[in-house]
């Protein structure tokens, strides 16, 4: 027993296991998802686990190989960089290296119902096409699409936003535009109804 | 010790000896050993493979050797750290990703041999094959403004669409999209029957679902457009007179085929007939059009003959017997020949023939004195069944003719018939014959007693046995035929 070389106390420390990255936004919204809308402010922080090394860390934060900072929490201002990447030591030596992608997009906007307008009468044959047109923006310019949902059914309609479309029966209907862009954000216009009446009908 | 330090140096070169004599012999060995992992049938050697998370695929494993193959184990890992003891085994992979199936071989020496394959798991696109832009079965879409757009109800992937248009006989669109839209430039034809059609499948190959739609385009000039289908069988279109109608015209469309095409016609109300002049059983069909301005609509047209065939009426059930029953069939649809008959005396069938509208049944002869039950059914072209069933009694009540008689070339011969059916049918005209060729008719009415009488002139006959026919023909269709036998000597 003598021979056998074992440590008789295990020396117990806290090292760093895992590290994520959060985005506050100016309103003080913390998001998982690194999107903010364009030209607004907002910071990037590392939430690490054990939270107690937090103090202990070193933190680097990259745009490329070149070091932008090393402060803790990352504040961008429009007009600066926004680091790609981080480096999250402690003081034992463990290195985790993070990348990151900040999207700076803005949600588009649905602006308005061109036609049919909320309460609109349109006096049609059955299974005639109707005009369906709207206007949406987006800030960033993003390619957008478009969803017509008459009575809940949703019609794509590509990226336009004046489209004909038949085949309605006569009465009521809801109508609602979904606008998309190409990061998944959206808006929606207030439901709308509008009635399709027989045209032979006096 | 120093003797145990030698015992251990001979251990070790023996140990040693072994070690070098077993490597030499596993190169040798594995080196000729060829495992083979591949994915399909023997024949193939396919190594990578894109499949969709709901294909199955087989994945075979083998190994050869120049020489004898001795094998401790074989064995396959799918690649899903699930590890099968087969050559060949079944796969599916239900979830997205690229997989590396292994085929391990462990030779009689403990080498193990590996080869590796590559699946590539995608999930297939999910188009809405319901609801798209246009809407299936639009009317009246401005020519130049029609938008296709559909949604992807799943999608993981970048994918690409084949989209294919086809308007009236002569637009066509066939193309590749990487959206899900498409917008053609130039204004359609107006007034036409559009149909397009979606299909799509992911960057690696993966085909998803499809949609089909279609639509009409309107058009600006104020007129619109009828076309449809005329749903008939059996008869052919030069039969058919289909007409346009309005209040105060009427047309008769030219039919090359069973769909109408009306061309460019102005807004009204119009009704749409068929019938087949010379088919009468088909029962004439019409459709009201309110046509629109701009609308091009379809309807459908169908002739069906639902008459059955009828038997002619028959004072009783009860008829003599006659070697060749005639009975006129009433019958206003095609030919009875294109349809089927079963004719059975007493459950057997009997021969028959149907020629036009009369129908012929041969009564084997027979000579005891009870009636024989007839069953008549006939199918026209149409499916119409119609049946009857007939007695058949001896026929020596219903009429008494010549017995049997010799004459020479050189007599006249005084025959006579008495016409003597028990249910007042009315005679239309007697005919006497042989089976080859009619001698007489006589369409003169009967005495009061039923007797018909008539000379054979001289010469008449030719020398020999002739069996001879007297048909009675009644008003109401029925033929009766009674025989006797003439020798005619010289």
């Amino acid at each position: 027993m003598a021979c056998l070389d074992v440590p008789s106390d295990y020396e117990r420390g806290i090292f760093l296991e895992s590290a994520n990255i959060l985005l506050i936004k100016e309103n003080g919204d913390t998001l998982k998802t690194m999107q903010v809308p364009a030209n607004e402010n907002f910071k990037l922080f590392i939430k690490t686990e054990p939270q107690e090394l937090a103090s202990e860390l070193n933190i680097t934060w990259y745009v490329g190989k070149t070091e932008i900072s090393k402060k803790p929490v990352y504040a961008y201002k429009a007009g600066n960089e926004i680091p790609d990447s981080v480096s999250i030591n402690d003081n034992a030596g463990n290195y985790i290296g993070k990348a990151i992608h900040v999207t700076q997009n803005t949600p588009p906007v649905f602006e308005k119902l061109i036609s049919p307008e909320n309460g609109d009468t349109l006096k049609s044959y059955a299974n005639a096409p109707i005009l369906f047109k709207w206007e949406a923006s987006d800030i960033d310019n993003d390619a957008l699409t478009y969803i017509l949902e008459v009575d809940g059914k949703g019609y794509a309609t590509g990226r336009s936003s004046s489209v004909y479309q038949g085949g309605f029966t006569f009465g009521k209907h809801t109508l609602r535009i979904i606008v998309q862009d190409n990061f998944n954000n959206a808006d929606t216009s207030s439901a709308t109804s509008f009635y399709i009446k027989d045209k032979e009908e006096q | 010790m120093t003797r145990y330090f030698v015992f251990f140096l001979i251990f070790l070169s023996l140990l040693t000896a072994c070690s070098e004599g077993d490597n030499y012999l596993q190169k040798a060995d594995s080196s000729s050993i060829l495992v083979n992992a591949y994915i399909g049938n023997e024949y193939d050697t396919i190594k990578s493979i894109d499949i969709s998370t709901f294909d199955t695929i087989y994945l075979n494993g083998s190994a050869s050797a120049n020489g004898t193959l001795k094998l401790k184990t074989y064995f396959w890992d799918n690649g899903n750290n699930v590890r099968l003891n087969d050559y060949q085994f079944k796969a599916t992979y239900p979830k997205p990703g690229v997989y590396s199936p292994v085929f391990s071989i462990v030779d009689y020496f403990g080498d193990t041999l590996r080869d590796t394959l590559q699946i590539r798991v995608s999930t297939p696109p999910v188009l809405d094959s319901v609801n798209f832009t246009p809407k299936h079965m639009s009317m009246a879409m401005p020519a130049d403004s029609v938008y296709f757009a559909w949604n992807l109800l799943k999608s993981e992937n970048e994918n690409t669409y084949n989209f294919s248009l086809i308007c009236g006989n002569d637009f066509k669109i066939d193309t590749i999209l990487t959206e899900p839209f498409y917008s053609h430039k130039q204004p359609m034809p107006e007034l036409e029957s559009c149909n397009w059609h979606v299909s799509c499948k992911n960057i690696y190959g993966i085909e998803g679902n499809s949609l089909t739609g279609a639509f009409s385009t309107a058009g600006n000039s104020g007129l619109g457009r009828i076309n449809g289908i005329i749903l008939a069988s059996g008869i052919s279109t030069s039969d058919i007179v289909l007409t346009l109608s309005t209040d105060s015209t009427q047309d008769t469309l030219k039919l090359d085929s069973f769909n109408f095409d009306t061309q460019k016609l102005s807004a009204a109300k119009y009704t749409l007939k068929i019938e087949v002049p010379k088919y009468k059983d088909y029962t004439p069909d019409s459709v009201e059009v309110n046509l629109h301005e701009g609308f091009f609509l379809h309807t459908a047209l169908r002739l069906i003959d639902k008459t059955a065939p009828e038997f002619p009426s028959l004072a009783s059930d009860t008829i003599p017997y006659t070697q060749k029953l005639i009975l006129p069939i009433k019958n206003e649809g095609l030919p009875l020949t294109l349809g089927k008959r079963t004719i059975s005396l007493d459950n057997k069938e009997v021969e028959s023939s149907i020629d036009d509208d009369t129908l012929q049944i041969l009564i084997p002869e027979y000579h005891l004195p009870i009636c024989r039950e007839l069953s008549i059914s006939i199918t026209d072209a149409a499916a119409n069944k119609a049946s009857k069933k007939l007695y058949v009694c001896p026929q020596s009540t219903w009429a008494k003719i010549n017995n049997d008689t010799t004459i020479t070339t050189k007599d006249s011969l005084d025959i006579f018939y008495q016409e003597l059916n028990p249910y007042n049918l009315k005679v239309k005209y007697i005919q006497w014959s042989t089976p080859y060729r009619d001698i007489i008719a006589v369409p003169m009415p009967l005495d009061e007693f039923g007797y018909a009488s008539i000379t054979f002139p001289k010469n008449i006959l030719n020398e020999g046995l002739h069996k001879m026919q007297v048909k009675t023909v009644y008003e109401n269709g029925l033929q009766v035929f009674s025989y006797f036998n003439l020798e005619v000597t010289r």
